[in-house]
């Protein structure tokens, strides 16, 4: 019954964060206020004429008040899918202001 | 304690989240907890234009504090679909 990211250990994340990017990597710890310590973290952006970029990060650790949402994937099956937006993906503001 | 007990009773059926940056998420709900942070599971975005990081996402663990509002009318998503596109 209880929601924790326990069963989100040492897997695949990708951290929504408040300023609206996105981090992908190995979820190595959290705690109760959702703060996260990511390993080898990259971050992913979308830009209308490159494609997706992912820019290599190293271990993260993410401040619990900047997470609005952790989801969970299996990575290959991003990769594949995500290599498939190059040439839909658009529009998408690489960081969106409120 | 009351949102929370209410919530738990939620627990299987389908709802709406929609989080404070606009995104909503259509899920089934799977755990809350005290915070009313949430676990949605087979999930669907409506707005894949402005988030299409989420397509693939197929649970996702959702923090109580980001929260907007959530809905448990299968309506509202009929509507968002249909016209929170624009």
């Amino acid at each position: 019954m209880t929601s924790s990211l326990e069963s989100y250990m040492n897997r695949m994340v990708n951290v929504v964060t408040g300023d609206g990017r996105i981090i992908i990597g190995l979820l190595k710890g959290f705690d109760q206020l959702i703060n996260l310590v990511i390993e080898d973290a990259h971050e992913r952006s979308f830009s209308e004429t490159e494609g997706v970029l992912t820019t290599p990060l190293g271990l993260y650790i993410i401040r619990g008040e900047n997470v609005p949402i952790g989801a969970f994937f299996p990575n290959f099956l991003a990769l594949g899918r995500f290599e498939n937006f190059k040439n839909e993906c658009v529009q998408t503001p690489r960081r969106p202001t409120k | 304690m009351l949102f929370f007990s209410f919530f738990k009773s939620l627990v299987g059926k389908d709802v709406v989240v929609e989080l404070k940056n606009d995104l909503s998420i259509c899920g089934t709900l799977h755990s809350v907890d005290q915070y009313l942070n949430m676990k949605l599971t087979d999930i669907t975005v409506s707005d894949t234009d402005r988030f299409p990081h989420m397509i693939s996402v197929k649970n996702c663990f959702i923090r109580g504090s980001v929260v907007r509002f959530v809905s448990f009318f299968e309506w509202l998503w009929v509507l968002l679909t249909k016209f929170g596109q624009g």
